[in-house]
């Protein structure tokens, strides 16, 4: 005979499946990558420090320090969505994993937090986009600027990295003193945090209705987007920061991998889109090989380290909870409009470099099998180095 | 009041289950994000004579996954972590 009954063992059995345990860094990698494609086709690639600039005009621009004309209000920016909606996703998917909690670090590393967000919104302008737009989405799009970024990106979170060894050998203190957590989940039972979480996701899920309904379609269609990194984000914790620090650092090559093969699956998608002329060849193609890449990408390599987030790693840290994060995001704002500012007034923007697209050079053959090759390069260090210990520093 | 780890099992957590009779030395690493829980973890248990347990505190979700590699790579014993209210504790046995 048949007996029906709900069962809150397997109810509990998916939740735990989704949000009771990380989800794997490499598929996530990949979804990632995927993702990017399906953004560039509905619009443009995948870019942070758009956002993050957008908001620092806002800030400027409401205390009467910036006047622009086109100014586009936040909510309204392609870039400044996908950034909320990653914020928000990050916020869902860590209450609906009881993961969230407003995390006060220590003053010092407060400062780090700032520091780190300036030089990254410094070196996302030089570079022409942060680590994801300067760096992810421009080699994908076969942009030289984006592979100059590329190895400034080693040398910035390396010598990032010597400075955080530095400082905790010779001023331990800095990184110590008083931290507070606030709304932590309780150690019992599920509590009010997954409750929250479906609530954020339902007005996430609402909002582009609304979007929708008031004649933005195309705004809802970014919030999605965003909202998807930010879930995919969170759950599996996929670094971009570790994929450069950690070789340096410990020698895990995990998150490495990672992203490379992330980054080799969005350039295949982009290059399909380039290819089929549904994009102009062109596109995401920056003016900043070689100087602005590789000089952005060392500040921008810099500040990732010391803020312990990226572009996306800042935002869905932030979402986390973890405060430190949340100066990096305001510093990262501010830092991306002024040095904006500074190197349109001082004409600099254009001496940052050329537009490269590779396939001009050498072909689409040669330019996709040279990525290809980079990639796997990267690939291949990261795990001999990972046995060998040989480039680690702990 | 116990300190047994009853919030959702993962595949990372409850570790150990061993019963930790003495901390030697207490490492706060709370409000800290990766890689300074590990980071400040490996130098002091440098401090520590083998044999000795370390505790570590710590609130970055990460430290879960970071520790367990750690513990790994390094060979010293990740006898037991709990987590309560938030906050993940480390107890680690110096091995040679």
């Amino acid at each position: 005979m048949a007996h029906v009954t709900t069962e809150p063992g397997a109810f509990r059995e998916h939740y735990d499946m989704i949000f009771g345990q990380p989800w794997p860094v490499i598929p996530a990698a990949l979804l990632v990558g995927t993702l990017n494609v399906f953004l560039f086709a509905f619009d443009r690639p995948w870019t942070a420090s758009d956002g993050f600039r957008n908001w620092g005009d806002w800030l400027f621009q409401s205390m009467g320090l910036l006047h622009r004309q086109d100014l586009i209000s936040p909510f309204l920016y392609s870039g400044s969505i996908l950034n909320l909606g990653l914020l928000m996703g990050a916020l869902a998917a860590a209450l609906l994993s009881r993961e969230f909690a407003i995390r006060v670090a220590p003053v010092g590393e407060l400062f780090k937090g700032g520091v780190g967000g300036l030089l990254m919104g410094l070196g996302a302008n030089l570079a022409f986009g942060c680590n994801i737009g300067g760096f992810f989405s421009a080699v994908a799009a076969l942009s030289m600027s984006g592979v100059a970024m590329m190895l400034g990106l080693v040398v910035g979170s390396y010598l990032g990295l010597k400075y955080l060894l530095w400082e905790l050998e010779r001023w331990p203190g800095f990184s110590t003193g008083k931290s507070s957590t606030f709304c932590a989940p309780r150690s019992s039972g599920l509590g009010w945090q997954p409750v929250l979480g479906i609530l954020t996701l339902l007005l996430l899920l609402l909002l582009p209705f609304l979007y929708s309904r008031l004649g933005y379609a195309r705004q809802a269609g970014f919030l999605l987007f965003g909202v998807a990194f930010g879930l995919v984000f969170q759950r599996s914790r996929f670094c971009l920061v570790r994929a450069f620090r950690e070789p340096f650092m410990t020698g895990e090559a995990e998150h490495t991998r990672a992203a490379a093969l992330a980054l080799t699956l969005s350039m295949i998608g982009f290059a399909i889109l380039k290819a089929m002329d549904l994009k102009d060849a062109t596109d995401w193609v920056f003016a900043g090989f070689w100087t602005g890449g590789l000089v952005g990408g060392l500040l921008f390599g810099l500040g990732m380290v010391l803020a312990g987030g990226c572009g996306a790693g800042s935002i869905w840290r932030a979402g986390e909870g973890h405060v430190k994060l949340w100066v990096a995001v305001v510093f990262f704002a501010v830092g991306g409009s002024l040095s904006r500012l500074i190197l349109v007034q001082t004409q600099l923007l254009q001496k940052l470099g050329t537009a490269v697209f590779l396939p001009n050079l050498v072909g689409w053959q040669w330019a996709m099998l040279l990525v290809v090759a980079l990639m796997v390069s990267w690939y291949v260090f990261a795990t001999w180095n990972e046995r060998s210990r040989k480039f680690s520093l702990t | 009041m116990s300190d047994t780890e009853d919030r959702v099992t993962s595949t990372a957590g409850d570790v150990g289950g061993q019963t930790v009779d003495k901390v030697d030395v207490t490492l706060d690493c709370r409000g800290l994000l990766c890689p300074m829980p590990a980071l400040k973890t490996s130098t002091a248990i440098k401090n520590l004579k083998v044999g000795q347990v370390l505790e570590m505190l710590a609130t970055d979700p990460g430290a879960k996954p970071d520790m367990l590699a750690w513990s790994k790579r390094t060979g010293h014993e990740l006898v037991r972590m709990v987590e309560e209210s938030g906050v993940l504790k480390f107890y680690i046995r110096k091995t040679a």
